[in-house]
């Protein structure tokens, strides 16, 4: 197959965002639907698998954390992945700060939370969450790192010592309230 | 090293507190066989953790036989004063003992300061015999304490900063002479560790460094001026989840460790006693209606 971003007619370095917007595009463009009775409909159809394949790839090659093929970041993937993090500290601290989107920081966060920097990690990937709310990989690297800032724990759920359980409950008992509200309603 | 890496005692069990005891007691015992009768006052909690540690990853059966507290008379413990695990445990607080007295020296009050000088004059021999023994080891605790002095020199307000020295103190002490498998999840299990460590510190001296105007990192990331409630209460919370996050990421280290012994008081220590420590430490009379 050739390229996956030539197919989608998009630069190897868009957002989530734009992959999904293009796919969109092509899809209602080239749908079977667009195209029944049509002479060219083996031809749409031919497309439409071509588009699926395309999008599938990229999504794939993207959750997997794996580099999108081209970015620029590839190389500082690539580094932290295998334990080159000052390496990697170097090149990123090295760009200019027009340069820094959101995967900037999210990478930044990576090597300090790899060094131990728990604090300013945190801040990278709440900074890159910020700039692109959409992208699950920084979601998830924050969610995690405030899981630990909360419970003290990657195992034990509900904070053991900071009355988070209180929190809990008290949302408990909202939502029971609601419910029965509403059962009460009906 | 100043005792936060502890026990919550009513939680162990009889025969756990009687291992956990058997160690302390040891260490103490070593503590004043090599470093003489001074030293013995040095004995902490943290040292015993790290002794504690490195005997749980040794495969080898340390030896022990019931010996009584010279002390306490009536108090016996199973004594293993023989293990190497414990004469480094020893040597490594000799090390950072006369460190802490020196530290003391240049900003601990009258008192503390006159204490501290006749302590340093004693802990020298110590530390010279200790040095002796693990020059690498000094070696890099010195480099880390001149790191330190410069980062409170220059005011520095980042706390991963502040913390560095402490912490890789700590992964070098935790991970010294251990197996290749095994030296990542040490070297990061310790690192957290002394970031735990340093950070309880700085928060348990909140008050104190506020009122005397000295250096601490979270009066500068937050820039209290002294007394401001809700300045306070904002930085509580801050180093309470920076405190739980070293804490997750010292458990977690922790799994990967090949534990042979003391599994149950090694993970009672890093889920009960750290964070019930972490929790009496936070409780600041500053603030009102706490």
């Amino acid at each position: 197959m050739s390229d996956p971003y030539q197919i989608l007619g998009i630069s190897p370095d868009a957002s989530d965002e734009q992959v999904k917007a293009a796919y969109r595009e092509l899809a209602r463009k080239y749908h079977p639907d667009n195209h029944t009775d049509n002479p060219l409909s083996d031809l749409a159809q031919q497309k439409m698998q071509e588009i699926n394949e395309a999008y599938d790839a990229i999504i794939r090659q993207r959750r997997s954390g794996g580099a999108r093929g081209g970015s620029r970041f590839s190389d500082i993937r690539r580094m932290i992945s295998a334990g080159r993090i000052f390496d990697a500290e170097v090149l990123l601290d090295g760009m200019a700060a027009s340069d820094r989107d959101a995967e900037w920081h999210f990478l930044k966060g990576s090597v300090l939370y790899r060094k131990g920097w728990l604090d300013d990690a945190h801040n990278e990937f709440s900074a890159a969450c910020s700039m692109d709310p959409a992208n699950a990989e920084y979601r998830a690297a924050f969610n995690r790192m405030n899981t630990a800032r909360q419970n003290g724990s990657y195992y034990r759920g509900g904070g053991n010592q900071m009355g988070c359980s209180v929190c809990d409950i008290c949302t408990g008992l909202l939502c029971c309230e609601c419910l029965t509200r509403g059962c009460c309603r009906c | 090293m100043l005792g936060y890496v502890r026990i919550g005692r009513p939680r162990l069990t009889e025969e756990q507190f009687r291992r956990y005891q058997g160690v302390y007691c040891s260490l103490c015992r070593v503590l004043g066989r090599e470093y003489g009768l001074l030293a013995r006052m040095t004995l902490s909690y943290d040292f015993t953790f790290l002794a504690m540690l490195r005997m749980a990853l040794d495969p080898e059966v340390p030896g022990s036989s019931v010996m009584r507290c010279p002390y306490r008379p009536m108090k016996t413990f199973d004594c293993c004063a023989g293990s190497r695990h414990i004469r480094y445990a020893a040597a490594m607080s000799a090390l950072l003992t006369r460190h802490k007295l020196r530290d003391q020296l240049a900003d601990g009050g009258f008192w503390k300061r006159i204490a501290a000088k006749c302590l340093l004059l004693f802990s020298k021999r110590g530390y010279r015999k200790a040095k002796k023994q693990y020059p690498e080891a000094a070696e890099q605790i010195e480099h880390w304490i001149a790191r330190q002095s410069a980062l409170e020199a220059a005011q520095t307000a980042s706390l991963d900063a502040a913390a560095e020295p402490t912490a890789a103190i700590l992964a070098g002490m935790l991970s010294y002479e251990s197996k290749a498998e095994q030296r990542p999840a040490l070297e990061r299990l310790g690192y957290c560790l002394g970031r735990w460590i340093y950070l309880t510190d700085a928060a348990d001296d909140l008050e104190e460094d506020l009122k005397q105007g000295s250096y601490n990192p979270f009066i500068l990331t937050r820039n209290i001026q002294k007394n401001d409630p809700d300045k306070i209460n904002a930085v509580r919370k801050d180093c309470e989840q920076s405190l739980n996050a070293c804490l997750a990421e010292c458990e977690t280290a922790y799994y990967l460790l090949d534990r042979h012994r003391f599994d149950d008081i090694l993970k009672h220590i890093l889920t009960e006693g750290m964070p019930a420590a972490q929790k009496y430490v936070l409780k600041w009379r500053v603030v009102s209606g706490e």
